[in-house]
């Protein structure tokens, strides 16, 4: 027998501690929990949605014969929360990256997770920022006709500051998710051109 | 190989995959993570990984090679988390022998054992996953399923891989 196959030998003669075989439990509990947090937390934004929804429509069938600025805001309303809607619910499936891919695959598909969060952060959050403020803009227009300067300035002077402020608040973490992600695209872009070499 | 179409809940199915894969996958975890801790929590990992891609599984694929793509994706990205200066900490000792080795034994294959991990943590991480399998003798065609890689490109990166723990055990011995 050469030294390798000893080695072999050696090696498999390891087991999985006693204390270890917990475990298996231990799993499916962390995951049915992980599952039911996110789901909890997706479900308490859809209730906030949905009277959000509610409370929009009221206000549509209450007000008719308005300016096009009003339907144009409650529309662009209902579609940003319907797009977050989606993109919240369809995050539930577990990692969403399936992890039985052969590895160069799935280092691939971990590479497009992190890129759509890479650009979650650096455009579609700017761009969703942007259209609930022309949304809400839009609204405004309704029934900021005829009102005074100072009244309509303080009206979106408010919405921008309150919409900076939270760019603001939210800057540092951002930044921070940025240099994570760019640190693990650099880790799975080495690992994968290891594997090909 | 055992017949798991003969269970009836994904549970069973999960708990008897667990129990003829578990020291295989746990040593996967310590050849890829020098620290037991961090290798009992990639275990943790690998574990919740497979019981949520359990219903996936289409049968193009045994189900080892499944269970081995599902840990070597998982600690491919686990490590990624983790700093490095933790995964080169020593191990807590090797008290995963079978209790049915004498006293001597033990301590020879410990002292084997204890060497060869700190010689696997010496290789680059890729490495250590393809020499875990090795080490449990999949067959190249199985590890060039699980890692996504030609065959012939898994022999030549076998044969580095050997040369290199072989020089880096030869080093251990007389170094």
């Amino acid at each position: 027998m050469d030294e390798f196959e000893k080695l072999k030998q050696s090696w498999k003669q390891q087991e999985a501690p006693e204390t270890i075989n917990s475990m298996n439990t231990k799993a499916m509990d962390e995951f049915t929990k992980l599952q039911r947090k996110i789901v909890f937390s997706n479900l308490v934004t859809s209730v906030g949605f949905a009277l959000a929804f509610i409370v929009l429509g009221w206000v549509w069938a209450s007000f008719p014969d308005r300016t096009p600025f009003f339907y144009i805001g409650i529309a662009l309303a209902y579609l940003l929360m319907i797009v977050m809607l989606f993109v919240l619910w369809s995050s539930v499936k577990y990692r969403d990256i399936n992890s039985s891919l052969a590895s160069r695959d799935y280092l691939q598909q971990v590479r497009n997770k992190l890129l759509l969060r890479r650009r979650i952060l650096t455009t579609y959050t700017p761009v969703y920022s942007v259209l609930l403020f022309l949304a809400l803009g839009c609204y405004y227009l309704d029934f900021t006709k005829g009102q005074s300067f100072g009244f309509i300035a303080s009206l979106y002077g408010g919405t921008a500051v309150y919409l900076g402020f939270i760019w603001l608040i939210t800057r540092k973490k951002k930044r921070k998710n940025l240099e994570r992600i760019d640190t693990l695209l650099r880790g799975i872009d080495e690992l994968d051109s290891k594997l090909s070499t | 190989m055992p017949n798991y179409r003969a269970v009836n809940t994904r549970e069973q199915l999960f708990n008897s995959l667990v129990k003829d894969h578990k020291n295989a996958i746990y040593r996967l975890c310590t050849a890829y993570l020098y620290n037991r801790e961090l290798a009992d929590d990639l275990y943790q990992e690998v574990l919740i990984r497979l019981w949520a891609s359990i219903d996936n599984y289409k049968g193009d694929a045994k189900w080892s090679t499944y269970i081995y793509r599902i840990a070597v994706n998982t600690a491919l990205t686990f490590n990624k988390k983790e700093s490095k200066d933790r995964n080169r900490t020593s191990p807590d000792g090797l008290d995963n022998l079978p209790a049915e080795a004498t006293t001597d034994d033990k301590i020879v294959l410990e002292t084997q054992l204890d060497q060869l991990h700190y010689c696997i943590s010496q290789l680059e991480e890729q490495d250590r996953l393809i020499i875990s399998m090795v080490l449990e003798d999949l067959s190249y065609k199985e590890i060039g399923e699980v890692l996504g890689m030609q065959v012939n490109h898994v022999g030549v990166k076998i044969t580095r891989i050997k040369t290199k723990l072989s020089k880096l055990m030869q080093g251990e011995y007389h170094g």
